[in-house]
């Protein structure tokens, strides 16, 4: 075992913490309060290398593994939640691309994604189903050599920049396809928004497929067997959101740190008060346990290992200690920390959303078992 | 970063494994009945060379380091708590001796207590405090060339079994310093052991220190820096516990998996429940977070860092952690489980202890707190 992080992983942390301070901290309560898609810190991102860090160079990315891509993850999270949040859901995509692509769409897709250039989202969820595969009413039909694709779907982020949509869809066999669609296709529209408690400006909408025509060679891995690249590639979106915890809860800490040691109570600093240590102490070490778990499970996938039961247990971890992580953040700050002029309250709203999205903690926890009863 | 194990990592592991299924296992119920200190398994370990896993070659460890040590108590924690501790509570001893002992007492002592020929106890604290050093009573008067040591210990670990003490006593200055105190001396006094909820096996029992004769010689560390090589000893000792926790906790998500595949109810097996599921995945959860974290705060010290505040911050997350998990695993076990003929409940008890020993959760969020806060 070796702790330490390599002079690349640092260099990206490094990086990432820069961006983070300078770019994306003196906008992320503006991006809160209007809810508006920061088109220019996506663009950002993309030019330093953000949104391809895990990937090979030969398809657009930078080759720095998955413990560099949650080190970058993990410092702008700290800054703005959406912002990294923006960073991980883009990946989900680029890895099931990365697993199930071929070689024409690894260059065709992956690479313009990882480079920066093409954002991508993700179209599973429906109205009507959330986790549930068989539950999926959107249809792939195929006809005249190309599949004609119809249907709704909800809570789709990144919906109103994305370039690319890993499109999820019954074939006529009833089976769970997956697709790379081009957002700009006849037929795809982009309807209302979704407007949420916290993570806002992921641009998180419905979107309307109306007959759209996709070709064959668009069609992500075998037919009939999308619900494999759906596992696949969402643990990784699992990993992006305990990582964005992990990111909150620290940001959460730092915040309450300050606060404690300026606001005063019958003549002296709140820091001083045994309640206060008792939180702030709780806070640190359920943070530390949350970090070290994350960074592990992605060195697991930079080994190239299956990360569906880790990225679960880092997932249903990470998520349940930003919340408590933050909640005891507001409990240091009182009053002042329910006022919108200061950034905890934020991070409250925005810690709640990672036990819900990518899979409630629930659908985590009936994963996990299923592995320890296997 | 590089979280796999070595191949020397991996072969520690396994050894500790069977050693701890084979040997250890099949005692731990009696040993937690009786409350006896298992000196047999305790030399077993010596010889096994397991209290010298973090020391160099040249001081007859092996270089396995702190990490080598969490891999192997954690597997014989698995088994026993108790058992698991005494290797590292006897790791952590031999590694105060290491960094504080002159080398004369290095020579005398180190090879016998890593060898598990000899054992020592460490004696700091008292009936009337627990981790407030500046309130120990115990006295160290100088008369000519020897110490005069008084006064009274309570929970020392290894009492019945140790020829060594570490005693720490306010010397004249009124400051605290540390002595190597043979037990066979006119005046050293084990009495009766405690009788514990959980750990037991450790001998915890208390001494009574009446006018010992200590020659000078025997101050171990500097006059007066006895409150140092106390905070380096702790945190040593706070790294074992949290260690420990990761056994027990896994031992009790074992246990539970095999139990709920076993017992039915409504004719099915309780794990197709999904509120014994949510059981399961909320313990294996925790307990794979409380993993890393240990063992990357025992990584820290084989680095050759201070890990006062790591260690404060293990302990205290990896001791709710086991608290919590066994808590689980008793409601998954249901009646059957508070019977003393199932393990799960000495798990329960064991687990509790740790939230206590080594520093109350309570002190370790004040370390904790102090060094966010006020950072040294």
């Amino acid at each position: 075992m070796d702790f330490n992080l390599s002079e690349q992983e640092k260099m990206v942390q490094r990086t990432a913490r820069e961006f983070a301070l300078k770019s994306v901290l003196p906008r992320a309560t503006d991006i809160d309060h209007r809810g508006e898609f920061p088109v220019d810190l996506a663009e950002e991102m993309g030019r330093l290398g953000f949104r391809g860090l895990p990937y090979p160079e030969q398809y657009g990315g930078i080759g720095a593994g998955y413990t560099s891509y949650a080190l970058a993850m993990e410092q702008i999270s700290g800054a703005s939640m959406t912002v990294g949040a923006i960073m991980a859901i883009n990946t989900v995509p680029e890895e099931a691309l990365l697993c199930f692509g071929s070689e024409e769409q690894k260059r065709g897709f992956l690479f313009p994604l990882a480079k920066g250039n093409k954002l991508a989202c993700i179209a599973f969820t429906e109205a009507e189903t959330g986790s549930d595969p068989a539950a999926i009413t959107t249809t792939a039909r195929w006809s005249d050599n190309t599949y004609i694709i119809t249907g709704q779907k909800h809570f789709v982020a990144l919906a109103p920049a994305a370039n690319l949509a890993l499109l999820f869809a019954k074939d006529d066999t009833k089976r769970l396809s997956a697709f790379i669609l081009d957002t700009s296709s006849p037929g795809f529209v982009l309807r209302e928004p979704c407007p949420t408690m916290g993570l806002k400006g992921l641009g998180t909408s419905v979107i309307y497929l109306d007959e759209v025509v996709v070709p064959p060679e668009n069609l992500l891995g075998e037919k009939g067997k999308g619900f494999d690249v759906l596992l696949t590639a969402i643990s990784l979106g699992r990993l992006g959101v305990a990582v964005e915890g992990v990111g909150v809860a620290q940001a959460a800490l730092e915040l309450s740190l300050d606060y404690a040691q300026q606001h005063k109570a019958r003549g002296k600093p709140i820091a001083q008060m045994p309640t206060i240590q008792w939180i702030l102490a709780e806070m640190a070490s359920r943070i530390e346990a949350g970090r070290w778990l994350a960074y592990q499970t992605a060195f697991l996938r930079n080994q190239g290992e299956d990360i569906r039961k880790e990225s679960a247990i880092a997932k249903l971890f990470c998520s349940q200690m930003a919340v408590e992580v933050t909640r005891l953040g507001m409990q240091v700050h009182g009053s002042y920390g329910c006022m919108e002029s200061l950034p905890i309250e934020r991070l409250y709203r925005d810690a709640k959303i990672s036990e819900i999205y990518v899979g409630v903690s629930e659908m985590q926890r009936a994963i996990i078992a299923a592995y320890l009863l296997e | 970063m590089d979280f796999s194990f070595s191949e020397q990592e991996k072969m520690l592991q396994r050894s500790a494994r069977e050693f701890a299924q084979s040997r250890v296992k099949p005692q731990a119920g009696e040993i937690d009945r009786s409350a006896k200190f298992p000196l047999e398994l305790a030399k077993e370990m010596g010889s096994l060379g397991y209290y010298s896993l973090p020391f160099p070659p040249e001081h007859g460890g092996s270089g396995a380091g702190y990490t080598g040590l969490a891999l192997v108590v954690e597997q014989i924690c698995q088994a026993s708590l108790a058992v698991g501790a005494i290797a590292a509570l006897g790791a952590s001893i031999g590694g105060t001796l290491l960094q504080f002992g002159n080398e004369e007492q290095k020579r005398r002592f180190l090879i016998p207590l890593i060898n598990g020929d000899m054992f020592c106890c460490w004696a700091f604290t008292e009936p009337a405090t627990g981790s407030n050093p500046k309130a120990i009573a115990t006295q160290a008067v100088l008369q000519g060339d020897d110490y005069l040591i008084s006064g009274e210990k309570s929970f020392i670990s290894f009492a019945p079994v140790a020829s060594l003490a570490i005693v720490f006593a306010k010397d004249e200055t009124g400051r605290v310093s540390a002595f190597l105190v043979d037990t066979s001396f006119p005046g050293f006094t084990v009495g009766e052991p405690h009788d514990f909820m959980g750990a037991r096996g450790l001998g915890s029992s208390p001494l009574y220190l009446s006018e010992i004769r200590v020659p000078k010689e025997s101050l171990l560390g500097e006059k007066g820096k006895g409150y140092h090589l106390l905070l380096e000893g702790a945190s040593m000792e706070r790294l074992s516990v949290a260690i420990a926790c990761l056994g027990v906790a896994q031992a009790a998500i074992d246990l539970s998996i095999d139990y709920a595949k076993q017992r039915t109810a409504y004719d099915q097996a309780i794990a197709q429940m999904p509120t014994i599921q949510w059981l399961l995945a909320e313990m294996a959860s925790r307990l794979e977070a409380s993993r890393w974290l240990v063992y990357r705060t025992a990584f820290l010290r084989d680095q050759g860092k201070s890990i006062q505040w790591e260690t404060a911050v293990a302990k205290l997350f990896a001791s709710q952690m086991a608290v919590d998990v066994t808590r689980m695993a008793m409601q998954i076990h249901g009646a059957y489980g508070t019977e003393k003929t199932l393990p799960v409940e000495r798990l329960y008890r064991d687990a509790k202890m740790t939230e206590i020993i080594v520093g109350v959760s309570e002190i370790q969020r004040v370390i904790i707190a102090a060094q966010l806060l006020w950072p040294r």
